[in-house]
């Protein structure tokens, strides 16, 4: 393993007793000081890997190193902080003692516990209810305190799972920024959230998981590199305009069928998929064009510049030119869908029987 | 720091639940009611009032004995060993299950802490509120017993490693259970079910120790009769034969005590019951007594061996019942270690003498023997065995905490 992994595991697997396989051989890696989001759909194993990680529950087969050791190493925890999804604190206690409690039971000096627990309370906005008991706390402060208490141990590796969970936009606004704020410090950081949003903001790179695989992870950049295109759209008023961009569309080429679809996922606006030109430019930039607006499937700004000085020469108005990306809910839904019917694949994980039965069909 | 930690956190836990403080102001109460009683000349006293006895009285009990038979009698055996225990129950039973419900046992497994320490601590945590509640009841009662006895008596604090040594044994099963159920009151109705269970094998114990003691005693007795009868008969038959000078050596005999119970013992005094001596009987008073003599010798040995069979069927079922108490939890036995270190044998002796002649003596003698018997009993045997038991169901349980998925 590297030395700039912070996380590297090989073909984690893990099935429960009644045949349940909530992971089914996942590989992940995490580069130190990287913010890495886990995303999937319920039941796709994201809690059953970072318990696997944090020791909660044993993996049925798991290789790799977290922090420079085997995974199932009590030592390492030490050194790593973990917020747990529907976390419950003790409710006698009050929010300073949750984070001596937890931090005492990390093995932090107590000395270190009476500096780092004031901090942390000023850092998640906890400070002026530090001395109440938790019963008190409304879910967003749970929250807030889990992030500080996930920090007492001065972690390299801090796990947060569904951390906005509950919390109102100002709070995730917060902790947005308390996440920023690890990673300047040059922490690693595993988030798990249903938030896309929040992810997209926030993350050096992600990984899909459905099933209990990985789908498919990257920079957001990497993974809709071959799904952006730049859309023009023309301001056409009255019928004479409307057959100028007619003529101007015939121009840029035929319609050829033959083309297939210009993304990896199949994905364009909506409003080209009933395209009246599908054509590709000697460039080799592929354009669709409807009764208003042209896609051209490059990222190159350069490459639309002759389109929108032909549309001028022929006296159209552009009113917008646009690069589309797709955005993080969208990669989401391409991995959450099947292929081959189109459908939103089932929430939860594959059982055993089933998974048989699929490897079986795969083999014939 | 990290066990530490938890047994602060227990105690926090233990403070914030009312039941705690209500059991906290019981035992106060306890022990003011227990300050409250006192000995006079004739009877006991209990603030103003005085309760007239015979047998209690400063005459006859000193102060010292009597607090000490108060705090391990009502104040240990009813107080600490069956009140505040279910009170400890209610508390405590969901000690194990909240710790590790969803949400709560992820942070705990997540810290660098081996489960089996955190099991084994989590369950020494769990004797926090009987250690607390019997070290300031047996400290308070210590302080009665030196102001109001006059005796300084640093032996009632046994009482605090005794009751949690008690209570360790119940709670190891609570915890077990409430592990496996994951149920705060499937763990408190389950170890309830299993004390009682453990109740009546102590109560089978002592009462068949008794009868057993009672028994053996009289088969000593009948025998001892018998051979008294068979004696007679050896003479009554030499009168017959004309040998009275040479082979009756029981030829003065008079007739033995007559047994105030009219069994056994009573019938093998009739044929003395005119206290005729043997050289004053004709031939034919001779045949009598002698006919007479040997039914009565084979009414007796009937009766013997009856009574030597239940002796050795009471010995049998006994000897069952401690052979299961072997491989349980002892806590009755583990609580009267209390007594032999409170109450020495002498009162014990004393005791039973004073009873003496207040009823049924075979059934006092019997008693005394019995507690005799159970305070001899080894403490390798008393606590080491219950220790095994206790061991061996936290080994269990921790290796099921180890193995579970969370």
């Amino acid at each position: 393993m590297s030395s700039d992994a912070a996380l590297d595991l090989r073909g984690v697997e893990k099935v429960y007793k009644k045949g349940v396989r909530a992971l089914q051989g996942m590989d992940i890696r995490i580069d130190r000081g990287e913010v890495f989001g886990l995303l999937g759909p319920n039941g796709a194993g994201k809690s059953t890997l970072i318990k696997i990680l944090m020791t909660v529950i044993r993996p049925t087969k798991c290789e790799g190193h977290m922090l420079g050791s085997p995974i199932g190493t009590k030592s390492t925890l030490a050194r790593i902080g973990y917020l747990p999804e529907h976390h419950r604190f003790p409710d006698y206690l009050t929010g300073a003692q949750v984070l001596d409690f937890y931090a005492a039971m990390a093995g932090v000096p107590r000395a270190e516990r009476k500096r780092r627990a004031p901090e942390l309370l000023e850092l998640v906005g906890m400070s002026a209810w530090a001395d109440r008991k938790i019963r008190m706390y409304s879910k967003g402060m749970r929250q807030r305190v889990g992030i500080a208490q996930a920090l007492m141990n001065d972690p390299d590796l801090v796990l947060l799972d569904e951390p906005t969970d509950g919390v109102d936009p100002v709070g995730r606004r917060d902790i947005r920024r308390v996440v920023e704020r690890i990673r300047q410090d040059g922490r690693t950081v595993l988030l798990n959230s249903h938030l896309l949003s929040e992810l997209e903001m926030v993350c050096d790179r992600v990984a899909i998981l459905v099933q209990g695989r990985v789908r498919t992870h990257g920079t957001i950049d990497d993974l809709t590199v071959d799904q952006r295109y730049y859309e023009i759209e023309f301001e056409l008023e009255g019928e004479p305009e409307a057959q100028r961009f007619a003529r101007f569309r015939s121009a840029i080429g035929e319609h050829d069928d033959k083309i297939e679809s210009p993304t990896s996922a199949g994905r364009v606006s909506s409003m080209f998929e009933r395209s009246r030109t599908r054509t590709r430019l000697d460039c080799g930039t592929i354009v669709l064009a409807t009764d208003v607006s042209l896609a051209a499937f490059t990222t190159e700004a350069r490459r639309i510049q002759q389109l929108i000085d032909e549309a001028r020469r022929a006296d159209l108005t552009v009113k917008r030119v646009h690069l589309f990306r797709p955005s993080l809910e969208d990669l989401f839904m391409d991995a959450v869908t099947d292929l081959n019917t189109g459908k939103v694949l089932a929430p939860g994980a594959e059982e055993k029987s089933k998974h048989r039965a699929h490897t079986e069909e795969v083999a014939s | 720091m990290k066990t530490w930690a938890l047994f602060v956190d227990a105690y926090r836990e233990l403070n914030s639940k009312k039941l705690f403080w209500i059991t906290m102001i019981l035992s106060g109460l306890v022990v003011a009611i227990f300050g409250a009683i006192g000995l006079r000349p004739n009877g006991i006293g209990i603030l103003w009032f005085t309760i007239p006895s015979d047998v209690v009285n400063s005459e006859l009990v000193d102060a010292a004995t009597f607090y000490k038979s108060i705090f391990t009698g009502f104040g240990v055996r009813f107080w600490l060993s069956i009140i505040a225990t279910v009170l400890a129950l209610v508390t405590t039973a969901g000690m194990i299950p909240d710790f590790i419900s969803g949400g709560s046992i992820e942070l705990m497994l997540s810290k660098p802490v081996s489960r089996t320490r955190l099991y084994l601590t989590k369950f020494a945590t769990g004797l926090l509120f009987v250690g607390l509640q019997v070290g300031v009841f047996s400290v308070a009662s210590m302080l009665v017993i030196g102001i109001r006895g006059g005796v300084w008596e640093p032996g009632i604090l046994l009482a605090i490693p005794i009751v949690v040594l008690f209570y360790s044994y119940l709670f190891s099963v609570c915890a077990l259970i409430g592990l496996v159920t994951r149920s705060t009151l499937a763990a408190l109705l389950l170890t309830v079910l299993l004390w009682f269970v453990l109740f009546l094998l102590n109560s089978a114990d002592e009462t068949l120790l008794l009868f057993k003691t009672q028994t053996e005693n009289r088969v000593v007795q009948q025998s001892s009769q018998l051979e008294t009868q068979r004696d007679r008969l050896v003479s009554l038959r030499s009168a017959s034969n004309g040998e009275t000078e040479v082979g009756a050596p029981d030829a003065n005999e008079t007739a033995p005590e007559e047994d105030e119970t009219g069994g056994f013992l009573g019938r093998i005094g009739d044929e003395f019951r005119e206290g005729q001596r043997i050289e004053d009987m004709d031939e034919e008073d001779l045949a009598s007594q002698i006919e007479r003599l040997e039914d009565q010798i084979r009414v007796n040995e009937t009766d013997l061996e009856e009574t030597e069979a239940a002796a050795d069927s009471l010995a049998a079922w006994h000897g069952r019942i401690v052979a299961v108490k072997t491989v349980l939890p002892k806590t009755r036995d583990t609580l009267n270690l209390l007594d032999r270190y409170l109450i020495s044998d002498q009162a014990i002796e004393e005791s039973g003498e004073s009873r003496r002649g207040q009823g049924n003596d075979e059934f006092n003698e019997a008693g005394v023997q019995m507690t005799q018997e159970l305070r001899d009993r080894s403490i390798w045997w008393v606590i080491g065995t219950s220790l095994i038991f206790e061991a061996f169901i936290l080994a269990l349980g921790s290796w099921i905490f180890s193995r579970r998925d969370f």
